[in-house]
């Protein structure tokens, strides 16, 4: 039988213990640690939680997420990474975007404002540029990405 | 004022938010089980008629290069719900009337360029949700809905936003409406009105008062106000739900007790997860069985029964060995039956339960709810059933041509490259 040792945390880390409630994650954070037999000054002051949803979802009904699936922005972005996108962003010079040029399936690209083009950050891939007679459809901004490690 | 808020071909839309090929093609969506289409795009309405059987137009949807979809319910609920959020940024005051319409209160923006403010909220739909709306702007609910008639039908001429604000446009509206496409005229009244040579809404309108609340009652007066401009009908607040229910018809005939059984259970256990997740409570079940009405020719038997439970549950368990008791009750031998379903009645909030002195569920059945739910919803399918559920997937839809389930499911999200 193998004994798994369970790692000793340092003193420099804390766990912080996190709770469900329904759909959304909290981490709650906790300032110094407790003690026991006195009692704890910090009751007095309500628990501060941290939620990725409020600070990254801000507006749910014009968030989505999309995932890449392939490397025409690579190194900016990579396959597997989940963009967090959002609807209610103008297209601004510069930005990545989620485009579908005539109607073609949805690509995520950079826009170039000045020379009117979607660009690719791979040089490997070509860009793409506007003509007067395309239709840009764009389905929202990439504003985040969530990435594995 | 009133608007009506419409989703354009709002099923067909939804496909097409995330998948612009289909912007300007034909497209069909199927009803639970693939049965018959529910939902056309403009495009395939000329080669399809509404309701037509699948397997009867396979042919026509080749031809034709329809794109047929299965219902994605999880895809246009999500959607549903976005575009009903973003609506209710612009007024206090929203009616959500069906999956795909709401109606909106105006009263105090009359100030305002009404037209321009109907394009700014189907410009903002559009941007946040991608999905096409069409409003209609009139001083009653009965009038939006012909004024959203008229943005729709002469989509570029209006650019999909109709105000009916004067007595002229009103009246040239009214000729146009066919009486039996009025809202909530129904088809008895309907018939009853053309014989007696009313066939527009205006010749309605046109009717004496005394005569319309004889012959039509005070329904048929309320709509007559309605249409002449005077608004009667005010917005429903939303309400948690007076029933909860969950039917089907089988794919094919069930005759045994046992198999019926596990349907019924399955059902229950959806309503008391429906119950769950908008956090109330049901105290009377109802459950009905019947066999096909349509199969003239086979024995047919229909019963139903209406139980009254100890105490307010939410509870799988509890519901499911109601269940079963009122099986057990109305269940006939000898009869293949169609169709089932179990109603959740009697529907109160969280707040509101009462405590019993003799009898109260066991408390252990609310932490077991809520585990399973956590567990069922991070798998994303029913894995963890009760035990007189099926746990093979006999039962599962049919839904050969089903589309991602784009914004609610980890493993669908769209993929770009």
């Amino acid at each position: 039988m193998k004994v798994i040792k369970l790692p000793k945390f340092g003193n420099e880390i804390i766990n912080l213990p996190y709770k469900l409630s329904e759909n959304k994650q909290s981490i709650t954070y906790y300032e110094g640690s407790v003690q026991a037999g006195f009692p704890s000054p910090a009751e007095d002051f309500k628990e501060q939680k941290l939620s990725l949803d409020e600070k990254y979802i801000s507006k749910p009904d014009a968030t989505y997420l999309i995932k890449v699936a392939g490397d025409s922005m690579y190194p900016t972005l990579q396959q597997e990474d989940i963009l967090i996108v959002k609807s209610d962003e103008s297209l601004d010079d510069d930005s990545i975007a989620i485009v579908s040029i005539n109607n073609t399936e949805f690509t995520v690209k950079r826009y170039d404002k000045k020379n009117n083009m979607m660009k690719a950050d791979n040089p490997n891939y070509k860009n793409v540029v506007l003509e007067e007679e395309d239709t840009l459809l764009c389905l929202g901004v990439v504003k985040h990405l969530i990435r594995d490690l | 004022m009133y608007a009506l808020i419409d989703c354009n071909n709002f099923y067909a839309s939804c496909e097409r938010a995330f998948r612009p090929p289909l912007i300007g093609k034909p497209i069909v969506v199927l009803s639970n089980n693939d049965g018959c289409v529910i939902a056309r795009s403009n495009e395939a309405k000329a080669h399809v008629p509404m309701g037509a059987v699948y397997y009867q137009y396979k042919q026509v949807f080749k031809e034709q290069n329809i794109h047929v979809f299965s219902s994605n319910y999880p895809l246009y609920g999500d959607l549903s719900n976005r575009v009903m959020n973003v609506l209710s940024s612009f007024s206090p005051e929203i009616e959500i009337y069906s999956i795909d319409e709401a109606f909106m209160s105006l009263s105090g923006f009359e100030r305002l360029d009404l037209t321009c403010y109907g394009k700014a909220i189907k410009e903002k739909v559009k941007q946040l949700t991608h999905i096409p709306v069409s409003i209609g702007i009139a001083p009653t609910k009965a009038l939006s809905k012909i004024a959203n008639k008229i943005a729709k039908k002469y989509d570029s001429r209006t650019g999909g936003v109709y105000v009916l604000d004067t007595a002229e446009k009103r009246a040239k509206a009214l000729k146009w409406t066919k009486i039996e496409d009025v809202w909530g005229i129904g088809r008895k009244f309907s018939q009853k009105l053309i014989k007696t040579g009313v066939s527009t809404a205006f010749d309605f309108t046109q009717l004496p008062e005394e005569y319309v609340k004889k012959e039509f009652s005070v329904v048929g007066l309320r709509l007559q106000k309605e249409l002449q401009g005077i608004s009667i009908l005010k917005l429903e607040q939303v309400k948690t739900k007076k029933a909860i229910a969950t039917t089907r018809s089988f794919k094919s005939n069930i005759s045994d007790i046992e198999s019926l059984n596990e349907r019924l259970t399955t059902f229950a256990c959806s309503c008391a997860e429906k119950l769950r997740r908008q956090n109330s409570f049901c105290n009377m079940l109802m459950i009905f069985i019947h066999t096909n009405g349509h199969r003239k020719d086979q024995a047919q038997y229909s019963k139903n029964i209406v139980m009254h439970l100890p105490y307010p549950t939410h509870s799988d368990i509890t519901l499911s060995r109601y269940v079963t008791k009122g099986l057990n009750a109305i269940y006939k031998k000898g009869y293949a039956y169609k169709k089932a379903g179990v109603i959740a009645m009697g529907i109160s909030p969280n707040t509101e339960k009462q405590i019993n002195l003799f009898e109260n569920e066991n408390p252990k059945h609310e932490v077991l709810m809520k585990v399973m739910d956590r567990i069922n919803s991070r798998l994303g399918m029913k894995k963890i059933k009760l035990a007189n559920q099926n746990l093979q997937k006999t039962w599962i839809m049919r839904q050969d041509s089903l589309s991602c389930r784009y914004t609610t499911d980890w493993n669908e999200l769209l993929k770009v490259q």
